[in-house]
């Protein structure tokens, strides 16, 4: 089976699936409103995706996994995505950073920099 | 929307050279607090926003308006002003040869590309709106997914580098695998991004550049305001840090500006990343001394005042005759002293007084239409004065679009209230302030044939208003107008072989003043000046030929010049053969 690339959040809101198998689509709502005041359409549309993904099944409305934590963990090579962003933050958002290109030279002069000081 | 465009564009170039300041300034503040060059660019965003500003001397814009908006519209040499006469004269050949318009032409060339202009103005303003809100909302989209982390903290999957979002309940967005030490660092910065404002000021500032997405100092404007931000927020997000503090904050920059483990090629929006720059601030920098600072806000503060103003435009006066020019020439009355002394209102008639504000004297005149263009963008008519202290045969003046037909109508006789002040072309402009129906031209001149002379008020439209005449019968005229300097409605009575009939007044003796006139022959006339006890009756009486003239004044409060009305008297004086 392919990798399956998830997010940290992602990944917690799979682990609650799967403590609370088989669970009703309405109480998974109401779990993922408790833990991460996640709104019903957005708990729906993770779950959808996670279950485009593979990991979970949907049927009217009872929640099952279709492959057990244990198997999943063995899949995962254990690096989060950190990158699903597909595109630069806009010019009018305060951010912390926008450079994203360095390269590793250029981080590595810079860590330089900032341990010798 | 073409005029609201050409606004626009006259004051990015005055804001342009406000910009070109601040960079020069900017470098040179280098070591001074960042938050000081925000302020900078804060007086640039004022500049941009305001159409109005004060005039000073010490404006160093050269032009604050380089397109005018008549001449695009009008004029058939087109032509700019930018304040430079080397700009002036290399363009304005090639302005006014390319955009002349053809003789007949209803329409200047350069009108149409304004409008051309201003369409594709508009379009760019649109497109730019349009990529903010989309992008915003796809990024609401992915932070739908967010969990709180801890107060306007939040966490989620899909972001890389931490930003806030939200300008009335803004939050924080971090990425959900950031850890525990970054975290502290990077919500130390967000706090400070929070605590400035800039969550505010950026989207702000964006609006700015959307507006003037045409010029490209204000995209450099806007992409230094950027820099300046974050250097900023990095100063104050370290103020209270220990050295080690500072170090440990740095390396939580670095590494969320490190691609993780699936290299994404971000596209280096504007430059903010200067991740070596920030770094070497941020450990560096240190409080100027007091001196220093000082020197930098005065800098700060003369910037403001050389650009924010706008420079001062001259008063053109023109053509209005002096009506005390011939009396302080000829006359020998004990008042001769009086006539230097003059109020501001006769400023325009003296051609000294200089305004502080753009604001030429305004004349009024009776006048004939003899031509009339309807074919033209606007209805413009061009107007015969009769009767006027008017040096030119003929102006031309553009009528609103909303004029009655009878403004327009040839051969209509027309009150005409406009600026003192015309342009000298071919035939002259004027700038209409307002217009009315007149007695017609042959009423008037009806009137003063019947009469046997012409009356002639002083044509200061700032100091004569409301002017009615009335004729009762063939020996009679009388002329109502009110005295705006005096405040005072007044009366003038002419009798023609007969006395005129005076309302019962007791005139105190030892108040009379006699002045003197000259008439357009030569002849000293002379005016005996009543006036009551309190002063509020006042009553100028004299003869000419066969005429006897009473000149009534009701005046409100005690003054104690009445110099207006027997200057008034004197201008009629002078009027008569």
């Amino acid at each position: 089976m392919a990798e399956i690339q998830l997010g940290v959040i992602e990944s917690r809101f799979a682990e609650i699936i799967w403590e609370h198998e088989p669970v009703t689509s309405s109480e998974l709502v109401k779990l993922a409103a408790e833990a991460f005041s996640w709104k019903r359409t957005t708990t729906h549309t993770v779950l959808k995706r996670l279950c485009n993904k593979g990991l979970f099944e949907n049927n009217n409305g009872t929640v099952t996994s279709l492959i057990t934590r244990a198997q999943f963990n063995s899949l995962q090579s254990r690096k989060f995505v950190e990158e699903t962003f597909d595109g630069s933050l806009p010019a009018f958002i305060a951010a912390f950073t926008r450079d994203n290109a360095l390269t590793p030279e250029e981080a590595d002069k810079i860590r330089a920099i900032i341990d010798r000081a | 929307m073409e005029a609201v465009f050409i606004k626009i564009f006259n004051m990015s170039i005055a804001a342009g050279w406000l910009i070109l300041a601040v960079i020069v300034l900017r470098f040179l503040l280098q070591k001074a607090p960042k938050w000081l060059t925000c302020t900078l660019w804060a007086i640039v965003a004022v500049r941009l926003i305001c159409p109005f500003t004060f005039e000073s001397a010490f404006s160093l814009i050269p032009s604050a308006e380089t397109v005018s908006p008549a001449v695009v519209r009008y004029a058939p040499e087109p032509a700019i002003d930018s304040g430079i006469p080397a700009i002036d004269g290399m363009l304005n050949p090639m302005i006014g040869e390319t955009f002349a318009p053809a003789p007949g032409a209803s329409v200047n060339p350069l009108d149409i590309w304004a409008f051309a202009a201003s369409i594709i103005w508009v379009i760019g303003l649109v497109a730019m709106f349009e990529y903010a809100f989309i992008s915003f909302l796809r990024l609401r989209g992915k932070v739908r997914e967010a969990v709180p982390l801890q107060n306007h903290a939040w966490i989620c999957d899909g972001v890389k580098s931490p930003f806030i979002l939200g300008i009335v309940k803004p939050r924080i967005y971090l990425s959900s695998s950031i850890d525990a030490e970054q975290t502290k660092y990077v919500l130390t910065h967000e706090r400070a991004h929070l605590k400035r404002g800039d969550h505010i000021w950026k989207p702000f500032s964006y609006v700015l550049l959307a507006v003037y997405w045409f010029h490209p100092l204000v995209w450099a404007a806007y992409i230094l305001f950027c820099r300046d931000i974050e250097f900023a927020c990095d100063e104050r997000a370290v103020k209270d840090m220990s050295f080690d503090g500072k170090k440990a904050y740095c390396h939580a920059l670095l590494s969320c500006s490190m691609p993780g483990g699936m290299r994404v090629s971000y596209p280096l929006a504007f430059g903010e990343g200067r991740i070596k720059e920030r770094v070497k601030h941020v450990l560096h920098y240190k409080r100027p001394a007091l001196w220093a600072m000082l020197a930098a806000v005065g800098a700060c503060a003369v910037v403001a005042v050389c650009f924010l103003t706008d420079p001062e435009t001259d008063v053109s006066v023109e053509t209005t005759d002096v009506p005390y020019d011939d009396m302080s020439e000829t006359s020998n009355t004990p008042h001769d002293d009086e006539f230097e002394t003059s109020n501001v209102p006769y400023g325009d008639e003296f051609g000294t007084a200089n305004p502080p504000h753009n604001d030429v004297g305004t004349i009024t005149f009776v006048g004939v239409i003899v031509e009339n263009t309807m074919d033209s963008v606007k209805p413009l008519i061009l107007v015969q004065p009769i009767e006027a202290e008017i040096s030119y045969d003929h102006i031309c003046f553009v009528l609103p679009d909303d004029m009655a037909d009878w403004a327009t109508q040839i051969n209509s006789v027309v009150s005409i209230t406009c600026k003192d002040a015309f342009e000298e072309t071919q035939p002259p402009f004027g700038e209409l302030i307002s217009i009315s129906r007149a007695e017609s031209s042959h009423d008037l001149q009806a009137m003063f044939r019947t009469f046997g002379i012409s009356i002639q008020l002083p044509g200061n439209s700032n100091w004569i208003q409301n002017i009615e005449y009335r004729q009762p019968d063939e020996d009679h005229l009388e002329i109502d107008y009110h005295d705006a300097i005096l405040d005072a409605d007044c009366k003038l009575l002419s009798i023609r072989d007969g006395m005129p009939d005076l309302p019962d007044i007791v005139y105190d003796e030892t108040l009379e003043e006699t002045w003197q006139g000259t008439s357009s022959s030569g002849q000293a006339v002379y005016i005996n000046l009543q006036r009551s006890a309190d002063s509020t009756q006042v009553l100028a009486s004299w003869e000419y030929e066969e005429y006897q003239f009473a000149l009534l004044a009701d005046v409100p409060a005690k003054t104690g010049d009445l110099g207006a009305i027997a200057k008034t008297a004197i201008t009629v004086i002078s009027h008569l053969e």
